[in-house]
């Protein structure tokens, strides 16, 4: 069982990285769909990075980087810009998902052959550093949001922006930073799958978590403590499906494939509506 | 300007006040002229600058995040407060706050927009203060207040002035102006007509400076100036309303129309909350009765519900008919209904359709395609005929003025000759002149046999309406008072400390 629980949490830190940057985001009043795509940009940077000779540390810090940038060109066009965050998310997730496909190809060649990679090496319960440093952030979100004064600026850009206006602050400064540190985290939660549960890069290496994230977000009503109980439910599903698998069920793969979102869409219907998002949330700023 | 003065300024709306006190905060960038403070320039490129340089504005438009605390958001609101903050030293500045300027700001933990509008707009003006700036711009900060909360404010604000600071006024009501402000300036159409000390003039000399500075239907407000503030008679434009509503009782002994509207152990559901009393009473047609309340004390729920908005118990009948408890607008149109909203922006027009496509709702002409000539000859028709000030039926009614998009909703409700018209706080927010002349529209549609109910949060705007009054205190009816009530005596039943 034991077993069972360290590839819960080895599952949930990616999801848990993701979701707390777009957490973020959000509460400063922009939303970035492509959260997949962002995921998938950390993934292959990582990989890339580890392949280039690198350790696993620097490949976790390139990607961090490359999500950096990532989440300043999302703001570039979707904050400061003022376009639908919604239109550029989805066509962030197409171009990221066909760039990271081709810059594979021209990395490995049309060989089929897997290439693999160093992955993180473990520091207590069999569980690398950065995993288990995952479970803190979102506890530093929550610090960050609830006592610093940079933490209220972000709230009020994404409750009241013409308030923040007023105060002197700028809501374009504010929604930017919130982006580049999404963009950061969502990267390192791709990379963290290419570094430590499958030690490769394939194409939509990601399989969907970055729209788990967007739905754990979402569960944990805009609370980064709740993302925590909700990206563990979403992770032990995952883990109990390769365990069903892996025990040469009749059913259909497919079916446990399916069982992480089914529950997540279940724990979405159960916490209904949409109370506790913030009030600006995908308005252009003022 | 000078230290230690409260200035009031001044003029009707558009006339450049809310414009002016934005360049001076570093919210818009002035075209031309400058800008000097203690002799030098201070032209502040940004609301930040300003702030630091000690110049606050509290603007018309909500401050405060709603879902945050009030102790988060007064360390929001104060450019002293640290980078980490524990939640006991936020706790402690709501009270520190508070005593300091003897402002009552509520329950440091509750959720902001959980708190009455009198409460928000005294933590806003805390979190102004609390930066102890030099020079404190308030736009319409009484708008919403009641009497005593008014006279609290003016107390804080005497306080700060007497410390040194300068500050600014911004308000539509020249009773607050004689009774707290220094000297005043009033604007018209940009420029600046007087200014001079409160002592030196009086509310008539300003009253009429204020009127002949507006453009249009000039001897008509004389009128209406008249009987504000200056006499104490129930006087409006059509003449003495207390005559009309016991001629119209007379009237309905000898013929006995049927009641327009009718309420039978009435109750909004979202007033159970707070015991509201079962209402009942019934207006004839023409019978006007204005409630009076401060916000948030349910009259605003009770004119929602009888328009089909909202939930109710009880029995409604709008012309005979009627209404679903569930709340049915449609149903209270087709009965003869008519809803002027508290938003006008938001609920009273489509801002981003044009006026005459505003105006032909909810049922526009035409069998598959719009009947555009139709709707525009409408539109210029009823636009014309109630004196809106517009470019073309095509203009989009956003780009209105506030009086002149209160003016479209009237012509728009008033268009089918209403049997019942529910008119939520119709005059807030409007220069007196835009005031008067929505009124006189109401009461026009009443001498034409309409049975209004109208709701204000203004003591002395219920009064010009000339009808009989009612004053809500947490869902519950006063008596019918005579329109010549005493606004001291009215805010004393608005407080809840008498009846």
């Amino acid at each position: 069982m034991s077993g069972f629980l360290a590839v819960t949490l080895l599952l949930a830190a990616p999801l848990l990285l993701a979701a707390a940057g777009e957490l973020l985001l959000e509460r400063a009043g922009s939303i970035q769909i492509g959260l997949e795509g962002t995921m998938l940009i950390g993934a292959f940077t990582a990989f890339a990075a580890a392949r280039s000779g690198v350790g696993p540390h620097s490949a976790l810090l390139a990607a961090a980087f490359a999500g950096l940038l990532a989440g300043a060109a999302f703001a570039v066009f979707a904050v400061a810009g003022r376009a639908d965050p919604i239109l550029v998310g989805t066509a962030w997730n197409l171009v990221a998902a066909g760039g990271t496909a081709f810059s594979y190809r021209l990395l490995a060649g049309a060989t089929g052959s897997v290439l693999e990679v160093r992955t993180l090496p473990p520091l207590a319960f069999g569980l690398p550093a950065a995993v288990l440093a995952a479970f803190f952030v979102p506890v530093v979100v929550d610090v960050f949001l609830a006592r610093t004064r940079p933490g209220l600026a972000l709230v009020a850009a994404g409750e009241n922006p013409l308030a923040l206006a007023a105060t002197g602050g700028s809501v374009v400064a504010v929604r930017t930073a919130a982006s580049v540190a999404a963009g950061a985290l969502g990267a390192l939660g791709g990379a963290l799958l290419v570094l430590t549960v499958s030690p490769t890069f394939v194409e939509g290496v990601t399989a969907g978590r970055g729209f788990l994230a967007l739905a754990l977000v979402v569960f944990a009503r805009w609370k980064p403590l709740r993302l925590v109980p909700g990206a563990l439910l979403v992770a032990g599903a995952t883990a109990l499906q390769y365990r069903l698998q892996a025990g040469g069920s009749r059913i259909p793969y497919a079916v446990f494939l399916a069982l992480p979102g089914l529950l997540a869409l279940f724990a979405l219907a159960a916490a209904r509506g949409r109370g506790g998002s913030p009030k600006a949330l995908g308005t252009p700023a003022p | 300007m000078f230290p230690g003065e409260i200035h009031a300024l001044l003029g009707e709306n558009g006339a450049g006040k809310s414009t002016l006190v934005s360049i001076a905060a570093g919210r818009l960038v002035a075209d031309s002229g400058e800008i000097l403070r203690g002799g030098s320039q201070a032209s502040y490129r940004n609301a930040r600058d300003a702030r630091h340089a000690g110049l606050v504005l509290v603007p018309q438009h909500d401050l405060l995040i709603g879902a945050a605390s009030v102790a988060d958001n007064l360390a929001f609101l104060d450019p002293a407060a640290p980078f980490f903050e524990s939640a006991a030293a936020r706790r402690a500045r709501v009270g520190r706050l508070a005593q300091a300027f003897g402002l009552e700001l509520g329950d440091a933990d509750a959720r902001a927009d959980a708190l009455p509008v009198g409460t928000r707009q005294r933590i806003e003006i805390a979190g102004a203060l609390a930066g102890d700036p030099d020079v404190l711009i308030l736009d319409e900060p009484t708008a919403v207040l009641s009497p005593d909360e008014t006279a609290a404010l003016f107390a804080s604000l005497r306080k700060r002035a007497d410390a040194g600071a300068a500050v600014v006024l911004i308000t539509h009501r020249l009773a607050e102006v004689f009774a707290g402000a220094d000297r005043l300036t009033l604007l018209a159409r940009g420029r600046s007509v007087k200014t001079c000390r409160v002592s030196e003039t009086t509310p008539q000399e300003i009253g009429g400076l204020l009127l002949t500075n507006t453009e249009g239907e000039k001897n008509f407000l004389e009128g209406v100036w008249g009987a504000r503030a200056l006499d104490s008679r129930a006087d409006t434009p059509g003449g003495r309303s207390q005559t009309h509503s016991s001629e119209h009782a007379a009237q309905s002994a000898a013929t006995q129309p049927l009641p327009s509207l009718v309420l039978t152990g009435f109750a909004p559901d979202e007033a159970r909350a707070v015991r509201a009393e079962r209402i009942s009473l019934s207006l004839l047609p023409g019978e006007i009765l204005v409630l009076l309340a401060i916000d948030g004390n349910g009259a605003d729920t009770i004119a929602r519900a009888i328009a089909g908005l909202e939930r109710f118990s009880g029995r409604v009948e709008v012309g005979g008919v009627p209404l679903p408890l569930s709340g049915d607008p449609l149903a209270f149109r087709a009965a003869g209904g008519a809803f002027v909203p508290a938003d006008r922006r938001e609920e009273g027009l489509v801002a981003a359709l044009s006026l005459s496509e505003n105006l032909a709702l909810p049922n526009p002409p035409g069998s598959v395609f719009l009947d555009r000539p139709a709707m525009r000859a409408h539109a210029e028709e009823r636009l014309r005929a109630f004196g809106v000030r517009y470019a073309s039926p095509a203009a989009l009614a956003g780009s209105l003025s506030g009086g002149n998009q209160q003016k479209t909703v009237l012509a728009r409700e008033l268009a089918h000759r209403p049997g019942v018209l529910v008119a939520v706080h119709p005059t807030r927010g409007l220069d007196l002149a835009s005031a008067a002349a929505v009124r006189s529209r109401i009461l026009d549609a009443c001498r034409s046999g309409t049975a209004a109910l109208a709701v204000t949060a203004d003591p002395d705007e219920a009064q010009l309406f000339g009808a009989p009054l009612r004053v809500v205190y947490r869902g519950r009816l006063s008596a019918a008072l005579e329109p010549t009530t005493p606004p001291a005596a009215l805010g004393r039943l608005m407080a809840g400390l008498e009846g």
